[in-house]
């Protein structure tokens, strides 16, 4: 499926007046009713990026494109954007009807019209019974709602949310992640989401944007920003990985990671050459744990088990391998002793070398 | 047991010490209001009976300071509850809020109230002596001492919470700055805006130093008819006058009171 390009962003950087430099030259296309993920830790730039794109923050230097008009002069209260803060930022002396008519009223909607479109809003994130009330009155989850209700009324032409489930309670976020990302594949809207939180990311994003310190390191879906990460701080940022250090050299039938303990073939298509130094990387899940009667074809080591944490679901092991130490994880029913010697066998198909 | 001694006993000498301090600012204007009345105050108050005529006396000869005081005082409130809430709104949502402009800008406000009023009176008198015989100075002093006064309430208030963001959310929906301070920001904060200017008027109308050094004797304030009538002249007229002073006085600061009651609440 190829969309339309609806925003497209062209070295934009950003500069605070106390020197900061918050964004470096990003570049980034978004299509028509694409969801994407600024993802990042904090500090990483994402809601600066976010908040440029609406209007909030005015660029240093670049262009943004709303289809092929440049927006960055137009000032956010033409933008025809649609904000959803962390903090809900409802208007406290309105109620829930009066917070989601502020828009319409400002567009200088017919009264019935206006009525009638609150309604169907207030229907659909199921707030009918709040509609009488002032924000202070409602749950989190709740205010949240009314947000998202406000910024819909005004049918934006992009949705920009800044960390919308942040400050809700883990359970009730779990639940809105869903739904709400549910709701903007059925709106089709074009919709930029900004996150700390890699699991929202992931189960929200048609792609993620991985910031850090002001630079998007890598543009992927979900699955290929897991699978195949292309910088050391996305490997190191998405999920939980091991990292041995490792140098490429050639073997017999072709180029190998020599990992100390181990030689694992290289991953196909990598640019590395011999000689070079890598950082080589695997997942816990593609570490298995065999039984000494496993046959020795396939990447087998041997290492010692050093910390063993129960999860609950799982084990967590740490062992140590040659002079390095892995992690990965054990059923439950697999009883490891401390300073045991385990074998493993490591999926050299989902080795990541940078 | 020992414990409750103790703490019983601090309880009756903070309440002593409470009822003394407030005998010692009650019980003056006390007299000052029965004073008031008193046909002459000698050795005793009412000796010669009761009598209105100071009041007549204080309106006839000073009748245009109340008028003159009550003029200054309510366009410092109109000014400086518009100026300085419309500041209070333009530093809080400032995109550089942390800059050191607005800092600056900031401490600059609160300078009014730290230096004495004498100098800022003195300053005044000194710089603009030209502007002087109109009365202009006086209520630009009344506005310039007022000012950080409600300014400081009203930006206390827009950080209590985050206004900020609803400013954003308000924006993006696309309301303009002026639309969003009144429809939004405004009533949110209406409160703390009367109270501010609840402080003005209080101030203003009590205002001495500045004014003293500002006057002329055709634009005299209240106060300094207040102070001039205790200088040179009955000391019943005096109580009068001072009395006059709290009728208005008084209701302001019960109402101020209730109000920053209530925005605690």
């Amino acid at each position: 499926m190829t969309r339309k390009t609806h925003i497209s962003i062209k070295h934009i950087s950003k500069v605070f007046p106390d020197g900061t430099r918050a964004l470096h030259d990003i570049n980034l296309d978004i299509a028509e009713g694409e969801i994407l993920v600024l993802l990042g830790p904090s500090g990483c730039g994402k809601s600066t990026l976010l908040r440029t794109i609406g209007g909030l923050e005015q660029k240093s230097g670049g262009d943004i494109y709303f289809y092929n008009k440049e927006v960055s002069q137009v000032p956010v209260e033409d933008r025809n954007v649609g904000f959803v803060f962390q903090n809900y930022a409802l208007f406290p002396t309105m109620t829930v009807r009066e917070n989601i008519a502020f828009g319409l009223k400002l567009r200088k909607m017919a009264k019935a019209e206006i009525s009638r479109k609150v309604d169907s809003l207030l229907e659909m994130m199921e707030l009918v019974e709040h509609a009488e009330k002032k924000p202070r009155q409602l749950s989190g989850g709740q205010q949240q709602r009314v947000a998202i209700a406000r910024v819909l009324a005004i049918e934006p032409e992009v949705l920009l949310l800044d960390e919308p489930l942040t400050a809700l309670d883990a359970k009730l976020k779990e639940y809105l992640r869903i739904e709400l990302g549910q709701m903007l594949r059925k709106l089709g809207i074009t919709a930029i989401y900004v996150t700390h939180d890699q699991l929202e990311a992931m189960s929200i994003a048609d792609r993620i944007a991985v910031m850090n310190l002001g630079v998007i390191e890598q543009v992927d879906t979900p699955e290929r920003i897991y699978s195949s990460p292309k910088t050391d701080f996305v490997a190191d940022f998405i999920g939980r990985i091991n990292c041995v250090k490792g140098k490429m050299v050639s073997g017999a039938d072709g180029l190998f990671v020599d990992l100390g303990f181990i030689q694992l073939p290289a991953p196909s298509g990598t640019e590395k050459r011999a000689g070079d130094e890598v950082n080589a990387y695997l997942r816990p899940e593609d570490i298995e744990l065999v039984g000494t009667k496993a046959d020795n074809s396939g990447n087998i080591i041997q290492a010692i088990a050093e910390q063993c944490i129960f999860m609950g679901d799982c084990y967590h092991v740490v062992a140590r391998a040659g002079n390095e130490e892995i992690f990965f994880e054990v059923p439950n029913g697999a009883r490891i002793k401390i300073g045991e010697t385990v074998q493993v066998k490591l999926n050299a198909e989902k080795l990541i070398v940078l | 047991m020992g414990n409750s001694i103790v703490s019983k006993a601090f309880k009756v000498l903070a309440f002593v010490l409470i009822l003394l301090t407030s005998a010692f600012l009650i019980v003056p204007i006390i007299f000052t209001v029965l004073g008031s009345f008193s046909a002459y105050w000698g050795q005793t108050m009412f000796s010669r009976g009761l009598t209105m005529r100071w009041y007549e006396y204080v309106f006839y000869y000073y009748g245009h300071t109340i008028k003159i005081t009550l003029l200054i005082s309510a366009v410092t409130v109109v000014v400086n509850t518009i100026l300085g809430s419309m500041a209070a709104y333009k530093v809080c949502m400032a995109k550089n809020a942390h800059s050191k402009w607005i800092k600056f800008f900031e401490e600059i406000l609160t300078l009014p109230t730290a230096i004495p009023g004498i100098a800022i009176g003195l300053a005044l008198a000194q710089a603009y002596a030209v502007m002087r015989q109109s009365g202009i100075l006086i209520l630009i002093g009344h506005i310039v001492f007022t000012f950080p006064l409600i300014f400081r309430t009203v930006t206390g208030a827009l950080r209590s919470t985050n206004f900020r963001a609803v400013d954003e959310a308000a924006a993006s929906l696309g309301a303009g700055p002026i639309r969003r301070f009144f429809t939004v920001i405004f009533p949110a904060i209406r409160v703390s805006v009367l109270s501010g200017a609840i402080n003005v008027l209080l101030l203003s109308l009590g205002e001495f130093n500045i004014t003293f050094f500002l006057y002329t004797p055709f634009l005299m304030t209240l106060p300094v008819g207040m102070y001039e009538s205790y200088a040179s002249l009955r000391i019943e007229v005096g109580s009068a006058f001072t009395t006059l002073f709290l009728v208005l006085a008084i209701p302001l600061s019960l109402l101020l009171n209730r109000l920053n009651k209530s925005k605690t609440m």
